[in-house]
Formats: structure tokens, C-alpha cells, sequence
């Protein structure tokens, strides 16, 4: 239907703008967690509850280092996927030209999630999408000042910036209890997770 | 009151008459229970949570006009187009348009309820492209034929030698007896089906309106992955599923998990705006949203406004007594559950859904775990009054209570009708009472209470009550 | 509030409440011009007739300075649904003034006699039916426990899975008796579970219901409502 009919049916319906009921408050919502409850063990024992193996190093060149360490570990023949910009000689060279081939993607988070234990992923450019869906293990480095305390804090700082094409917000591993109300993980996304907590950042 | 169709009668007997699926679902809701109260207690202070989005959802559909305008604008600047589609078959052809525009043999399919109200699939399916659903639940019951058994677990119903047997039959040969297995060869054979596909096609379980942004949730994974491999997406969302903004979508995302899985979060939340940008290295090259009323607008404006502020997250099926004892498919309706009784009337008209409003004993479980407070009791009630106004004058049921209605205006007359009936009680208690159609309901089942030989108004007014000796 | 039902099938309930009440002090009526709160016609769709039975209500009532009523579900129609039954009409002050000072049985004794002390004995393993209308459009769950820990000899079992519903829905239990015996039948097996000797509840619908396959069950459980244990048990 073409629009201007389409909204028409609706405010018919609706009627004028002074029955319609208020403007929308904010929200007043109590704290969900203690004020002494440091965003490093919440989101550290939050991530892990869900799946997430988490470490916690002082230095990106560290992290890097630990993601070799991680591919090595998977054989001779596992490789890397990764964003331009996060490649670096430390990472062991055995980069994938294709995240669907790849044993391992790495993508860095641009927030993460205390509460939940999540991590929050705006893509644009060669930030894809692909390093943190297609290959069976994903890696995330997340710089301890990009920590914030729950989704409502993670938003307000979303809405400030311009929306790109997509928005991953990803807590935890795949899974699904589809099958006979049994959870088993890695069904259709990354089966394993692990990240990596940088201080110096 | 309408009978119930045969339909629902043989689709209630399959369900209390199998004991296993009984004790299956009684012990499904149990567990949703314990981890949906986890989930709230955390929150420290459930009740304020369910006022903010019961107050975010209300707003947005009183304003649904204003935010509806902003959300297309914001689509269509972000490079996405949109169709408006007015009912069922304008939202299907135009979907199957744009399949057909782009050649498309395979679809993949991250869940959406809107399609199949829609019936899109069929329509696909007719034109020889092959529809894949990658929601596992959704997959599974692909396979068997079935429709949906709960708005978020369409599969429920289903136990391991059931689906055992059904990806066996894919396989072409016979797959080992556990869910990890189970789960792999899902996973490799809808993977195969996300890299080949030409076009994926998804729900949209929030739209925001002030960016012009489509929210997925899934577990999975398969809404990430139908919404960044095929070439084209298309998003099919009802005109209702809107917040205004980013930050109104935190406590309505958040209860929407914490209500409906009892977890903290999906795995996967997806916030897509537009296609991908040029410089992008990966997402599909172009983005439908298409947004469908289908007989939602004509609820504004009437008592039944509220009913589209539900954000579908299916824990009132999870709290219902009956939605237990007669499983999914015995609401013949993509929707089931509370929410299902409610609009399926409302959108597909009372005709063959009258019973519907009546499959339920009001005892307010759902209203009590509804995150957006959704007025689930006092809309099956509203609609029992449109359901009894509409029956003709002679219904049975009608004639009964317009009598009891005016007995109840003549106390002197009832007091004398509870005489009578105190009297012939001893009588008539000694008869086969079974054969007596109006009882046979309960006979069927129970003891009958006796009727009292003196009635308590007979005697009050015989001596104020009272006893003396033991007790008071 | 004696109630349709209590009237006819359940006199022994109202005339134990009216002891209990007196005992405790209280100067008790029954205007004999009560019939039915209208709450079977209200949930079946007839809203006409329900309003004819309230009408008669709102006047029976009009001069009582409570309203105790031994059923919660009539309770809670007159407290919940009336002011929506009446709006916009003539009856809508009264109305919301009926509302205003009706009461359940147990509500009333904690919740407006403050009682705290009862001078009852009940030597017997009773558990104790929340029904639906009255845990949730009432709010009443405390009351009736905390009534019958007062009760010297008497140990009180709680129900598992105490908030599902016994399925009695009025005429549901007639318009769709399957599903109303089977949801019967759980409820059943969880009051055998807790091997009390005594069910009681604030509702004789609920009683009624779960009562009756208790005895086509062939059980052999009382199936008493909460003020005929308090009236039972008075000593004194």
C-alpha cells in the first residue's frame, strides 16, 4: 500500500495528538548490581558463566601474543582471520584470505558488557562481521576501559555515534536447546570463545 | 458459547491422552519457571523493569503513526527500502517479487512468527525455490510438516528419537542417538545453506524507530548468518514491534531475554541499519524491511489496543495451565499460548476462533509474568463479551444466566428455589446423574457437592446463626 | 458475603465464618436481599446480567460497613471488576465504594482485625490451596498461613507448585472439562503428595473442585474451608 494511505489507517485509528497519552519518561530503574561490584570481576565471572573463556593481560602486544599461542596450539595447519587493522607479524602469519575457512577469527570489541558478560561489536569498513561468526573458535581482545556497567550504559554511547550497517552485541556461545530441550553449543555460530582483557588500554 | 471446533477437541485429547508429552511440558514450564525467576530476582527490582516497558511499548503504539513515519524515513536514508503492506497477500507478493527479481533458487530463513502468519513459505515453495529454516526449532518442524508448537520454541513437542528420525531421513543414513551429533549434522548441513543462499529472509523482533534500525535475537547464530552471507536481505516485521529509540530498547531487550529464556542476554543480538556501506567488507548488498499491518491497525483506537504492545517473547505460554495440558497446536494458530487466545481472534475475526477466549480458567498467571504487562485476563474477557454478544437469543447459556440474572434480583424467589432444591436433593442424588448432559462435564470426572437440605439463609433466618457447644 | 454457592452447597462455611467473626467481636449482618456477585455471568461474556446481579449487590450492601466474603474469587470480582463494570455509570461511586471496603475471610481477620493470637486448637496435618483469584487479583497469600500457624496442634504442610491453578475456571470446568481434569488431576496429586489429612483454602469453587476428584480418587481427605478450622478448633 502506498504510504501515506498506509499511515493514514493508523492515525485514523489513533485519533489527535492530546488522547494519546504522555511523552515517554526515562526509565527510573533501580541498580541491578552493587556499587562495590568492580566491572572487572562482574563482566570476568559474568563471561565465564556464559561460556567465554576469559584472561586478563597487561599489553596488546601480550594479547597478541597469546592469540599465536592459541593458533599454534591448533595445528599445523589452522589459520587466522582477522581485520586489517588488527594483523601484526606477531600473530604468526598463517592468515586465512577467507573467515569461512579459517580456525580462529579475531575481532577486537568496541565495548563490553559487565552485567551480562557480553561484548559489543560495531562493524564498518573491514571491521566485518565475518571474523566473529564464521570460523568455530573466535578470539576477542577488549581493552579494560571499553568496560561498561549494562546495556542501558553500552546504548546511550551508541546512540551518540551514527548507526553503521550492523551491530553485533554477542554474550556467551552459540547454543540452542532445540533438541529435545537439551543445550548443546556451537550450532550455528562460534562454539568456543575466548577473550582477552587488556589493562594498558 | 460457541463449541469448540472438532479440530481443537481431537488436538486437546492428543495431548492429555499422552502422558509422556503431559509430563514433558508440566516439567518444560517448571524448569522455565526457575530460571525466569532467576533471571527477574537479579534484576533486584522486576516490577520496575516490566513498568519501564510496559510504559516504552504502550507510548510507542500510541504514537505508532508518528514512530512508523521516522522508522521508513530512517531505513530509507540509511540506503534500505521499504514496502508497506496492508494485509497477508501484498507482504507475500512483494517478498516473492524481489526472490523472483533476483533469481533466487534458495532462501534461508531466520525466524520469523510474521511470515508464516502471512504464509509466506508456500508461496516460495510454489515458485521452486528452496525455503530453508535455520532456526533449529524451526528446521526441525520444517522437516516433520508441523506448524510451530510455541512462539519461541517450535519444536517443544519433540523428543530425541522424533528428531533422531527426521535428520536421519536427510542423511540418508542413520545418525547416532544424541544431541551433539544431532546438533552437528544440523550444522553442517543449514551452513552449506547459508553460503549458497541468494537471499535471507528474517523477522524483526524490535524496530527503532529513531534510526531506522532492525534488532534479531538468536542463540544460534542463524540470524547473523542469514543476515550478512545471502546478497539480500529482507526483514519482515508486524507495523507494531517498535521502541523509539536506543535507549528505550534496553529495558525492552533486556526483559525480552530475561522473561522469555531466563537468560541474561541472547547469545546474538543483531542491530542492522541499511545495507552495507561501500566501504563495508562484508554484509548483504541490499536491505528490504517490510512492514506488515495484516488487521493490527484496526485494534487502535478499540479496548484491544494493548494487545500489540506484546514484544513476543512467549513466557505467558511458559505460565499457562492450559497451554500444558492441550500443547501448541490445539490454538490451530501461529501464535499460541495466552497471547495466541487473544490475537488470533483479533486478527483472523472470531469465526472458527471463538472457543479461543474460553481456553483458559482466568486464573492470571500469564498477566502476573508478563514483561511488557500485556492485560492478558482482562482482553479474553473483553472478548467473551464480543463473543456473547454476537451468539443469537436462543443460546442455552445466554437464557441461563439471563434467568439466573433475574433470580438473583428476587431474593425471596431464590431463597424458595434453594427450598425446593435442598428438598429434592436426596431424591435426585440417588439417580444416575451422568446421563444429565449439562453435568456430565464434571460427573465425568468428580464427585458431585451435595446440595444442603437447609439453605444458609433459611438458616440465619431460623435462629441468627450460631451454635452452641463445641467449637464456635 | 455468603455467596450463590455458599448458600446453596456450603452453609456450614458461612455459619462458621459468622462464629469466628462474633467471637472476635465483630457485629455481624447478613442482608437477606445477597444473592450473586454476578461473577460466572461477567466471566462468561454475559456482561448485561452480571451487571443486573451487581446492581442487586450494590444495594444489598449499601448500609454494611464491611463486606467479609468466605470466597476470594467474589471478593476480588467485587473489588477488582466492579469500578470497570460500573464505569461511566450512575452506580460508579457506589461501586467503587462496595470495593472500597469488601474483604476475603483471611484479609479481613490479619489484614483489619490486626489479629495476631487465636484461641484455636486443630489437631491435624492440613495443607492449604491458594486459589488463583485470590493470590493474585486480592494479593492474599500471607493471610491464610499466617491465621493457621496460630492454630495450637496444627501442622501445616505447604503445597508444591502452590501458584497452579486447580482448574475449575468456573464454567470452564464445564465448556472444556478435559483440560479442567487434567489440571484437577496435578493438583490433586500434589495435595496427596503432601500427606496432610485436612485441604483448605478461602474458596469453596476451589474446594469443590479439587474436593470432588479427591473423592472420586477414592482419597480419604477433609476437605474443609479456613473458617470452619477456626471455628472448629475455638476453644472458650
Amino acid at each position: 500500500m502506498e504510504r501515506e494511505a498506509f499511515v493514514r489507517r493508523i492515525s485514523a485509528r489513533l485519533g489527535d495528538a492530546a488522547s494519546r497519552g504522555p511523552a515517554l519518561e526515562p526509565p527510573v530503574l533501580p541498580p541491578t548490581v552493587g556499587e562495590d561490584e568492580g566491572l572487572i570481576p562482574l563482566f570476568t565471572r559474568r563471561a565465564a558463566e556464559a561460556g567465554v573463556a576469559v584472561d586478563r593481560v597487561e599489553t596488546r602486544a601480550d594479547a597478541l601474543e597469546a592469540v599465536a599461542g592459541l593458533l599454534a596450539g591448533r595445528g599445523e595447519a589452522a589459520t587466522l582471520a582477522c581485520p586489517e587493522d588488527l594483523r601484526r607479524p606477531g600473530l604468526g602469519g598463517r592468515w586465512a584470505s577467507d573467515p569461512r575457512m579459517a580456525t580462529v577469527g579475531l575481532s577486537e570489541a568496541d565495548w563490553g558488557i559487565a552485567v551480562t558478560g557480553g561484548v559489543v561489536f560495531r562493524h564498518e569498513g573491514s571491521r566485518g562481521r565475518s571474523c566473529s561468526l564464521l570460523p568455530a573458535t573466535v578470539a576477542i581482545l577488549l581493552p579494560v576501559s571499553r568496560l561498561r556497567l549494562d546495556l542501558a550504559a553500552v546504548l546511550r554511547e551508541v546512540a551518540g555515534l551514527p548507526a553503521p550497517a550492523c551491530i553485533t552485541f554477542m554474550t556467551g556461545v552459540s547454543h540452542s536447546a532445540d533438541i529435545a530441550s537439551v543445550t548443546c553449543r556451537g550450532v550455528h555460530g562460534p562454539g568456543e570463545v575466548v577473550l582477552w582483557l587488556i589493562d594498558g588500554e | 458459547m460457541t463449541a469448540t471446533p472438532a479440530g481443537f477437541d481431537a488436538l486437546v485429547a492428543l495431548t492429555t491422552g499422552d502422558e509422556d508429552l503431559q509430563r514433558w511440558l508440566h516439567d518444560y514450564q517448571l524448569d522455565a519457571k526457575r530460571w525466569r525467576d532467576a533471571a527477574m530476582a537479579e534484576l533486584g527490582a522486576p516490577e520496575a523493569w516490566r513498568d519501564a516497558v510496559a510504559a516504552v511499548r504502550r507510548h510507542t503504539v500510541a504514537h505508532l503513526d508518528e514512530y512508523l513515519v521516522q522508522f521508513v524515513d530512517k531505513v530509507q536514508e540509511a540506503g534500505g527500502e521499504v514496502f508497506l503492506a496492508a494485509t497477508a497477500t501484498e507482504a507475500r507478493e512483494h517478498i516473492a517479487a524481489i526472490v523472483r527479481a533476483r533469481g533466487a533458487r534458495r532462501v534461508v530463513k531466520a525466524k520469523s512468527m510474521v511470515t508464516a502468519e502471512i504464509g509466506l513459505n508456500p508461496a516460495l515453495e510454489e515458485m521452486g525455490v528452496e525455503v530453508v529454516e535455520t532456526d533449529l526449532g524451526e528446521y526441525i518442524v520444517q522437516l516433520s510438516g508441523e506448524p510451530p508448537y510455541h512462539i519461541t520454541g517450535p519444536a517443544l513437542h519433540k523428543r530425541l528419537p522424533e528428531i533422531r528420525a527426521l535428520f536421519s531421513e536427510v542423511a540418508g543414513e542413520e545418525l547416532p542417538d544424541d544431541v551433539e551429533a544431532l546438533a552437528a549434522f544440523a550444522r553442517r548441513v543449514l551452513r552449506d545453506r547459508f553460503l549458497t543462499a541468494d537471499v535471507g529472509i528474517s523477522g524483526v523482533n524490535l524496530g527503532v524507530a529513531a534510526t531506522g534500525t532492525v534488532v534479531l535475537v538468536t542463540n544460534e547464530g542463524n540470524g547473523r548468518m542469514s543476515t550478512t552471507l545471502p546478497r539480500t536481505h529482507i526483514a519482515v516485521m508486524g507495523i507494531e514491534r517498535l521502541v523509539p529509540d536506543w535507549p528505550s530498547l534496553a529495558p525492552v531487550l533486556t526483559m525480552l531475554t530475561r522473561a522469555g529464556t531466563g537468560e541474561r542476554a541472547t547469545t546474538y543480538v543483531s542491530a542492522i541499519t541499511g545495507p552495507r556501506r561501500a566501504s563495508d567488507v562484508d554484509g548483504p548488498d541490499e536491505l528490504h524491511v517490510v512492514i506488515v499491518d495484516n488487521g493490527r491497525s484496526a485494534l487502535l483506537g478499540t479496548k484491544y489496543q494493548n494487545a500489540l504492545t506484546c514484544i513476543r517473547c512467549g513466557c505467558c505460554a511458559d505460565t499457562c495451565p492450559v497451554y500444558r495440558t492441550i500443547g501448541g497446536h490445539a490454538y490451530q494458530s501461529v501464535y499460541s499460548g495466552p497471547i495466541g487466545a487473544v490475537i488470533t481472534p483479533l486478527l483472523d475475526g472470531l469465526d472458527g476462533h471463538a472457543h479461543l477466549p474460553f481456553a483458559s480458567t482466568l486464573c492470571g498467571a500469564c498477566d502476573a509474568a508478563c514483561p511488557a504487562r500485556v492485560p492478558l485476563t482482562e482482553l479474553l474477557l473483553e472478548l467473551r463479551s464480543d463473543v456473547a454478544a454476537r451468539e443469537s437469543a436462543a443460546s442455552s447459556w445466554g437464557l441461563g444466566f439471563r434467568g439466573f440474572a433475574a433470580l438473583s434480583e428476587r431474593p425471596r424467589l431464590w431463597g424458595g428455589a434453594l427450598a425446593a432444591a435442598g428438598a429434592a436433593w436426596p431424591a435426585v442424588a440417588r439417580l444416575p446423574l451422568q446421563w444429565l448432559r449439562l453435568l456430565a462435564p464434571w460427573t465425568g470426572s468428580r464427585e458431585l457437592p451435595a446440595v444442603a437440605p437447609r439453605s444458609f439463609r433459611r438458616i440465619w433466618a431460623g435462629g441468627r446463626g450460631g451454635r452452641r457447644g463445641r467449637g464456635c | 458475603m455468603i455467596t450463590c454457592l455458599g448458600d446453596a452447597l456450603f452453609p456450614r462455611v458461612g455459619l462458621a465464618a459468622v462464629n469466628v467473626l462474633r467471637a472476635l467481636g465483630v457485629a455481624v449482618d447478613f442482608p437477606a436481599t445477597q444473592v450473586c456477585c454476578g461473577q460466572a455471568a461477567f466471566n462468561s461474556g454475559y456482561r448485561a446480567e452480571a451487571r443486573r446481579s451487581a446492581e442487586a449487590y450494590l444495594r444489598a450492601f449499601a448500609a454494611s460497613e464491611h463486606v467479609v466474603s468466605i470466597s476470594g474469587s467474589c471478593a476480588a470480582m467485587v473489588c477488582h471488576h466492579y469500578p470497570g463494570l460500573f464505569a461511566g455509570s450512575a452506580l460508579e461511586a457506589d461501586a467503587g465504594a462496595l470495593a472500597e471496603r469488601t474483604y476475603e475471610f483471611s484479609q479481613f481477620l490479619t489484614d483489619v482485625l490486626n489479629v495476631d493470637r487465636l484461641p484455636a486448637r486443630y489437631d491435624a496435618r492440613v495443607t492449604l490451596h491458594h486459589s488463583c483469584h485470590t493470590l493474585r487479583m486480592l494479593g492474599v497469600k500471607d493471610q491464610p498461613e499466617r491465621l493457621l500457624s496460630m492454630v495450637e496442634g496444627l501442622e501445616y504442610v505447604p503445597l508444591a507448585r502452590a501458584d497452579e491453578c486447580c482448574g475449575f475456571g468456573g464454567t470452564f470446568a464445564l465448556k472444556m472439562a478435559p483440560i479442567s481434569a487434567s489440571l484437577v488431576d496435578d493438583k490433586v496429586d500434589a495435595v496427596l503428595e503432601t500427606g496432610a489429612e485436612v485441604l483448605t483454602g478461602l474458596d469453596m469453587s476451589c474446594l469443590m473442585n479439587i474436593g470432588g476428584r479427591l473423592r472420586r480418587r477414592g482419597a480419604r481427605m477433609r476437605v474443609k474451608h479456613l473458617a470452619e478450622i477456626l471455628a472448629e478448633g475455638w476453644q472458650g
